[in-house]
């Protein structure tokens, strides 16, 4: 496993990104929350690597500490919403009949709803929590997913692999899992790589309607929102927010696509 | 009309797996001239297929080939695997076509056969609707079918296999080639269909003097239909030369082993098939690729690669005992 | 109970005299596909089979030749029961196979095996020689018994035990097709489809092929439905030929009824234009 280059490449950026956002809080001098009025709007400087924000904050820290929110919630909602998408599609994929039709008409129903209306709506009568908001994400994230394995389940059903299982008399449980899953794998983990960047940047938009992080606290996703209100004045703020956003999504996309080798028998040596 | 002559000099093609070079075939060479028709007979997975490809540069990334290949007849010669990528498109289609065994698969389902035969014609054709439209019938027609229009505007699915083979044969000629590349057409056809393909073959070969190129690994009709004769066993050049002269006097002991399965399947019997390989191939030395099967191997053919032996009239083996 | 069951190969009309057995039994079968309403327009059809009825009695080998398109296949697929939209009936051992409960068609379908032309479509590329055999085995079998079955049928496919721990990409053409069959035998079947089993194979191969079949036949009793394009291989292992033109069971006899006095037009030519 560890012998694929791609696969190292991307594990080791990804656990560098994890171990940077986890620990070093710790032992950054400067904390992400005082502000300091006489340093607003700096550019990155050798005391603030990465320039400070409108209120004087170093960035860097801030990076940092948004980190933990946004790979946490990149994280959990992504495996969450795989793991609804994939069983909805493999079911709606396998059975086919009006158990598809059903599944595949909620799968547009919910992709009609006009998302921010609920959410707005769930902020009014609730109080907006962390949790919630890994809820909500979740739930309204599965339905790509659910439709590339649908289609996927759908050609690989038509194999001669499959059809020689069902003609053995397996148990379709036995036949999904053992001749379907591992087989539709690769498009599964390329949408999950792709899920993990978006679900960041979604969190910006639910925190900006106050269902996600409430100032002062930091996630990626905000950080860059705050960096637009001055672009061209700010451009730091932007752009590492936006470059820790891009080199996150650049290493679970290694990893995917090493995943993808490792577990391929033409260049692995593992039976799934 | 011009004619293309094709020199295929010491070609050899490598894939690399895992850091080791793989020899798919090496070291082949023939000659192919206008209006002939070229059979290439082997077994599957001789690398039969990839010489096809290679021609044309279709092989895989990880592939790597060497020696020549030049295409004459055209105002300049052009190495087909030296030249650059430009100018391989400008002979893909309009210079060499080809067609492959399984027609569904290289056809497009969502298009009907007229639509993709128009986007197979030249330029100066498809310019002009009626020129083309009436090309397409001709096409059609030449081919053998009866309602050429009807099958213009049917999608592949609704038609047989043989007559998906014609459509993917109008496909791979309609860009008005000179050089026929023909990847194991016939195997997936009926006796009806496989004979009306080679009479086709027959025919585009005197009406627009194509010459063709022919891979299939049946050793007794390549005999019949062939002028010209490839042997490749696991991508080596056993032996070429006149179709005729090798089936009267064949000089390499595959060929005859070849010959001689295909005999069989008419004895009370029933077929023989070629005996396995007694030696797993890899602990095969440096000798005859085929020595393990040969009937006639003598300790030799083990430890020495036979030379290339020609005979008269271009006829060559690759044998240390070649037959009398 | 073998040594009730009749010799498997040689003449069949000897077995058709003393009990002339039934397996399978396929009554006025047609299949279209594509029939479906959108917005209230029917689509267009196509017929792939159209009133096809056959007997296939055990331990004969009956042929089906046609060209691609003329609904060999399909058949295949039928009596696999993996055709959804259908008329007619297949009855085997007397009870139709559309009509079998989930287990039953379990039962049903470890009796009756397939083997396809594409060796390498037909193997989970996933799995191991090894897990693919172990997938066809009774699961109620002790794992000192599933080794010896697994052995038992390699061996009678004459492969060797050192391609257990190989991926299907690692075999070469002839092997896979040997694993597909030693499969198909795992589950103790009594009848083979072999959809174009061989065809694509080169001739040696397909000489080694037929000869292990016709030995696999005699062995564990079976009965094949050899469905093909080449009339050359089926002159080798049917005992009847039926021959299939637009989805259409034109002629069906004993092979050499067929071969030596055909009736139709088509065939008289199939056989004219024959490879040898």
């Amino acid at each position: 496993m560890w012998r694929d280059k791609i696969f190292r490449f991307g594990i080791i950026l990804v656990l560098t990104i994890l171990v940077l956002c986890v620990c070093l809080p710790w032992v950054m001098p400067q904390d992400p929350y005082t502000q300091n009025l006489e340093e607003i709007s700096q550019p990155p400087s050798l005391s603030h690597p990465f320039g400070t924000d409108f209120f004087g904050r170093d960035l860097f820290s801030r990076i940092l500490y948004g980190g933990r929110l946004s790979l946490t919630i990149g994280i959990i909602v992504t495996f969450f919403a795989v793991a609804i998408g994939t069983i909805i599609g493999m079911i709606s994929g396998y059975f086919g009949g009006w158990i598809d039709v059903a599944l595949m008409r909620f799968v547009d129903v919910m992709l009609g709803f006009p998302r921010l209306f609920i959410l707005l709506t769930v902020v009014g009568f609730t109080r907006p929590s962390f949790g919630l908001m890994l809820v909500i994400l979740s739930l309204f994230s599965w339905m790509e997913v659910a439709r590339i394995v649908r289609a996927e389940v759908l050609t690989a059903r038509e194999r001669l692999y499959v059809k020689s299982a069902v003609a053995l008399g397996l148990n379709r449980r036995r036949v999904l899992f053992r001749y379907i899953f591992p087989n539709i794998l690769g498009p599964i983990i390329v949408s999950a790589t792709l899920m993990i960047g978006s679900v960041i940047v979604i969190e910006s938009g639910l925190s900006f309607i106050g269902l996600g992080v409430q100032p002062p606290g930091a996630s990626w996703g905000t950080i860059l929102n705050q960096g637009f209100q001055d672009l061209a004045g700010a451009w730091w703020i932007t752009l590492f927010s936006g470059l820790a956003i891009v080199v996150t999504v650049i290493g679970f996309n290694l990893v995917g696509e090493g995943l993808i080798n490792v577990l391929d028998p033409k260049t692995g040596e593992r039976e799934l | 009309m011009d004619h293309l002559t094709l020199e295929v000099r010491n070609l050899s093609l490598f894939i690399q797996s895992e850091g080791v070079d793989k020899t798919i075939f090496e070291e082949v060479s023939f000659n192919f001239s206008a209006s002939s028709l070229l059979a290439i007979v082997g077994e599957s997975g001789g690398g039969k297929s990839l010489l096809c490809k290679s021609l044309l540069r279709l092989t895989p990334g990880n592939a790597r080939l060497s020696g020549s290949a030049v295409l004459s007849g055209l105002p300049t010669p052009i190495d087909l695997i030296s030249c650059s990528e430009s100018e391989m498109e400008s002979i893909r289609g309009r210079r060499i076509g080809m067609i492959f065994q399984e027609p569904a698969s290289s056809m497009n389902p969502v298009m009907t056969c007229g639509k993709q035969i128009f986007d197979a014609l030249p330029k100066n054709v498809r310019s002009d609707k009626l020129l083309a439209r009436r090309r397409i019938a001709e096409l059609l027609e030449f081919v053998g079918f009866k309602e050429p229009n009807r099958i213009a505007r049917s999608y592949p699915h609704e038609l047989s296999g043989g007559m998906l083979q014609k459509v993917a044969t109008v496909l791979a000629i309609a860009g008005e080639p000179l050089i026929l590349i023909a990847d194991e057409p016939s195997t997936a056809l009926d006796a009806i269909n496989r004979f009306e393909l080679m009479e086709l073959f027959q025919r585009l070969r005197k009406e627009f003097g194509m010459s063709i190129l022919w891979v299939t690994h049946e050793l007794r009709s390549a005999l019949t239909y062939a002028d010209e004769l490839l042997v490749l066993y696991d991508g080596n050049m056993m032996e070429s030369g006149k179709a005729a002269e090798i089936a009267e006097h064949p000089k390499h002991p595959y060929t005859k082993a070849l010959m001689d399965v295909e005999k069989s399947f008419r004895e009370p019997d029933g077929p023989r098939p070629i005996p396995e390989e007694i030696l797993p191939a890899e602990n095969r030395s440096a000798g005859c690729v085929f020595a393990g099967r040969c009937e006639f191997a003598k300790p030799i053919c083990r430890i020495e690669r036979p030379k290339w032996e020609s005979g008269e009239n271009r006829h060559g083996w690759r044998c240390h005992f070649p037959l009398k | 109970m073998s040594w009730i069951r009749k010799p498997a190969s040689g003449n069949y009309k000897m077995i058709m005299n003393s009990d002339c057995e039934k397996l399978l039994d396929v009554k006025e079968l047609t299949v279209r596909y594509g029939q479906r309403k959108t917005f209230g327009l029917r689509e267009k059809t196509v017929v792939a089979l159209n009133n096809v009825s056959f007997l296939i009695h055990r331990g004969e080998t009956l042929a089906l030749v046609g060209e691609t398109g003329s609904g060999k296949s399909t058949i295949a697929m039928s009596i696999l029961h993996f055709v959804a939209r259908h008329s007619g009936e297949i009855l085997y051992r007397g009870k139709n196979i559309w009509k079998y409960k989930r287990g039953e068609l379990r039962a049903y379908h470890r009796k009756v095996q397939p083997v396809f032309q594409n060796a390498d479509e037909s193997l989970n590329p996933r799995l191991k020689v090894r897990s693919t055999l172990l997938d066809a085995l009774d699961p109620a079998l002790s794992s000192e018994e599933k080794n010896r079955r697994i052995i038992e049928c390699l061996s009678a496919v004459q492969l060797n035990e050192n391609v257990l721990s190989r991926f299907p990409h690692q075999l070469s053409g002839g092997q896979k097709q040997r694993v597909c069959i030693a499969r198909a035998l795992a589950t103790e079947s009594e009848m083979l489809i072999l959809d174009e089993a061989i065809s694509s194979q080169d001739l040696s191969l397909q000489a080694h092929l037929l000869k292990l079949l016709s030995e696999l036949k005699q062995k564990f009793s079976l009965t094949y439905l050899y469905i093909s394009h080449d009339l050359e291989t089926v002159r080798v292992i049917a005992d009847r030929v039926g021959i299939l033109k637009d989805g259409r069971l034109i002629e069906i006899g004993d092979k050499d009824e067929i071969f030596n006095s055909p009736k139709e037009s088509y065939t008289q030519l199939l056989l004219e234009r024959s490879r040898f």
